[in-house]
This record gives C-alpha cells, sequence and structure tokens, in this order.
C-alpha cells in the first residue's frame, strides 16, 4: 500500500472465469467504479468479495480479492 | 474496516444485489420475498392462480438457474394451491454439459420430491444437437444450432404435456428473455412472433394439441434470478452450452444490459411495449393465420408441416451429402 500524503492506494485482486488481474484502486473505492474502470457493465454481472455476495455500492479496500461473475453463463 | 451495505427494506441484513430501477439494495431475504411476489403477480395478472386448483402441470426442468428457481417456487405454491406437478428435462446429448445437468435435475427432483421424466432428443427427434450443428456446420447452412435445438426441445415439451395429458407447460423463461426475443422479432421483422408473443405471460390457447405456457419468473430481471438462486444454495454447473455463442441473443443481450444501466428500468418498459405492440397487432396479424395440424407428425402448425419436421427433413437431406449420418 502506497501512502501518498492523503490519498492511499491498495491492490484489489479480481477475478473473472479464468482469467486473474490485480487493480490498484484508491482505498475505499465503490465496487461500481472498479467495474466501469476494467469495462465492466454492472447490470450484466454479479460481485463477490472475499467469497460473499455483494453490491456494487460496496466498497473495496487494500487486498480484498472480488469475483465477478456474469449474469450469463452462456455470454 | 469498511462499513457494509445494508438492506433498504429491513434495514438490517447485508444487502447483496442492487435494484437499480426500484433504488433499493436488498438482502437475500428480502429479495427472495421481491422475486416470489413477482412470481405472484405474474400468475395473477394471467388469471392463472385461480385456475391452478386441481390441475396437472409439466414443468421444463433444463438444470439452469431459471427453471431450477421456477420448479422450486412452484413447487413450494403447489401445496397451497393444490396442484400437481412433474420435471421434464430434454436430454440434447451434448456430451458432458447435458450430462451434468441431468444429474442436476434429478438430484433436485430427489431432494423436493417432485416425479420427473427424461426426455431423449436423439430417441425422439432421431438426431442429438451436436449431430445437429455436425450436419448444418458441413453443409454451411445459415440456420444457427439454437433455432434446431430451441424448436425441438418446444416441440418435445408440447408432446410430453399431451402425452401425460397435462393442463399447463411451465417454463423458467425470465424478464430478459422476454425482451430479447422481442427485440430479435423486431430485427428480423417477425411480426407474427410478436403477435404470437403478446400474451406470452401464460395466456390460454384454444388451440387443439397445444398446451397452454405458464411463466412464473415472467417479470424477474435475469440478475434477480441468478441471485436468488445462489443465495437459495443451489448447484451450479461450470460449464456453459457451447453453441450459445453463435445465437445473435448474445449481442442483443449485450445492448439491453447497456441501455438498462444508463436508462434503469429500460427492460421493463420494453416489455411494456411488447405487450401493448402484440396486443394491438394480434387480431390483424393472427387472424389471417390459420392454426392446423402437420401432416406429417398431427402437432399444432400454422403451416402444412410443421417447423420440427420441416427441420428434421432438412437436415435428413443435408446430410446425404456426408453419407447419411442422419436417416429417420
Amino acid at each position: 500500500m502506497v501512502i501518498d500524503g492523503l490519498k492511499r492506494e491498495g491492490v484489489v485482486i479480481i477475478k473473472m472465469r479464468n482469467d486473474i488481474k490485480k487493480v490498484t484502486v484508491n482505498n475505499k473505492t465503490k465496487v461500481e467504479k472498479i467495474l466501469l474502470k476494467i469495462g465492466i457493465n454492472p447490470e450484466s454481472v454479479i460481485v463477490f468479495k472475499n467469497g460473499k455476495l455483494i453490491t456494487e455500492d460496496d466498497y473495496v479496500e487494500n487486498g480484498d480479492e472480488i469475483e465477478i461473475l456474469p449474469v450469463s453463463s452462456s455470454g | 474496516m469498511i462499513e457494509m451495505v445494508l438492506c433498504d427494506l429491513c434495514k438490517k441484513r447485508k444487502a447483496v444485489i442492487k435494484i437499480r430501477y426500484a433504488g433499493l439494495n436488498l438482502c437475500k431475504e428480502c429479495l427472495s420475498k421481491f422475486v416470489e411476489q413477482k412470481v405472484m403477480l405474474s400468475l395473477k395478472r394471467t388469471g392463472v392462480l385461480g385456475k391452478l386448483s386441481g390441475k396437472y402441470l409439466i414443468i421444463a426442468l433444463s438444470g439452469g438457474k431459471d427453471s431450477i428457481n421456477a420448479t422450486y417456487i412452484m413447487h413450494k405454491l403447489s401445496q397451497e394451491y393444490d396442484f400437481k406437478m412433474k420435471a421434464v428435462f430434454v436430454d440434447e446429448g451434448i456430451g458432458e454439459y447435458s450430462k451434468q445437468r441431468r444429474a442436476i435435475v434429478m438430484d433436485l427432483c430427489k431432494k423436493l420430491g417432485i416425479e420427473y421424466r427424461i426426455v431423449s432428443m436423439k430417441e425422439e427427434m432421431g438426431i442429438s444437437t451436436p449431430e445437429a450443428v455436425s450436419i448444418l456446420v458441413k453443409s454451411r447452412s445459415s440456420i444457427k444450432p439454437c433455432s434446431v435445438c430451441g424448436v425441438f426441445r418446444r416441440y418435445l415439451l408440447n408432446k410430453v404435456a399431451l402425452d401425460e395429458n397435462a393442463d399447463y407447460v411451465v417454463t423458467g423463461h425470465n424478464l430478459d428473455d422476454e425482451v430479447q426475443t422481442f427485440i430479435m422479432s423486431l430485427i428480423r421483422g417477425d411480426i407474427r412472433s410478436i403477435a404470437r408473443e403478446a400474451c406470452s405471460l401464460g395466456y390460454e390457447n384454444d388451440v387443439p394439441k397445444l398446451v397452454s405456457r405458464i411463466k412464473p419468473l415472467y417479470l424477474v430481471y435475469e440478475r434477480e434470478s441468478l441471485v436468488y438462486f445462489i443465495t437459495h444454495g443451489f448447484k451450479r454447473i461450470s460449464l456453459s452450452c457451447p453453441y450459445a455463442r453463435f445465437s445473435m441473443r448474445y449481442v442483443i443481450r449485450e445492448m439491453i444490459n447497456d441501455l438498462e444501466y444508463r436508462r434503469p428500468g429500460m427492460k421493463y418498459r420494453i416489455l411494456a411495449l411488447k405487450e401493448r405492440l402484440g396486443k394491438s397487432i394480434r387480431e390483424t396479424v393472427l387472424s389471417s393465420v390459420e392454426m392446423r395440424h402437420c401432416k406429417i407428425c398431427g402437432m399444432p402448425s400454422s403451416r402444412d408441416i410443421c417447423r420440427a419436421c420441416e427441420l428434421k427433413e432438412l437436415l435428413v437431406k443435408l446430410s446425404q451429402n456426408y453419407k447419411g449420418i442422419y436417416t429417420k
């Protein structure tokens, strides 16, 4: 975690299907913002944080692991 | 420690879904009530609810999230509303995908204590989905796998329902499915399909040999259905249908989800348009279509030969160029 004055940054691990990526975010970032940042429409997925179902209004912080599941399995 | 988003209705439990068009974050218990209320509303709107007593329902159970939810909810209602039901699984023969789904269906039916029947597409239609796809691909046909598989599945469900003497066929179609089908009909310029689907919320039809349909999830968004499914602890299969990506539905789905995100409630508005448009053209469009019975199989059709028999004949014809994989 980088502490830069008042701005704190953290890394969130994102799992989607077989793809795992790490995204650097401002600490306490809204899930919706992360989804939009990586080009995913929040309306077409559901999100788990550390194994638990959350909504796009929830926040994530450094070290959190989120899993993104497409609403349509065939899509 | 970050605070969790709480449910806007009970204000106690952790929210698991944001219902954007209603401006609500809901917990699993409140979502469950929300979805089940929508099912009741769908059944009441068409007047089906009051007629269920003593009836026999066939439920199309594919092992996917929507048909499992529909089975679970209808099973809960079956005691209160006094009706009987039997699940039907159509085995398309798509390798591991069909096998896993069949296992899930059998497992669920045993747990809920519902009778079930497995119907093999290969045995009933003489061809499995992968065999049909192979013929279509080799002959470079423009017909998509879902067009064959979907027609055959609908055909078999109706056939089984007739055989079982059932009053209704229940399917797991959700609101997203309905909206996508409507947009696809618009794009194709298929006015008949729009007129036919006008009252697809489970209307009673008076066509002999065509069993009426009930769609309990007609007002439920696909996303709500998935969260309902997961929070009820149902088993999911890891495989997707290998042929789904050939369908136009995929493109339409992305487009509609994009619109829904920008304008929450858009799917509801499209559904309302579908109903209004369909009802206003229904008389004019369908009065010129005389329902008769297929000359080959005797099933209801608007033409001399029904679409299922037409496809079967086409596949036989095409396969003759490839040493007749399909000869029935």
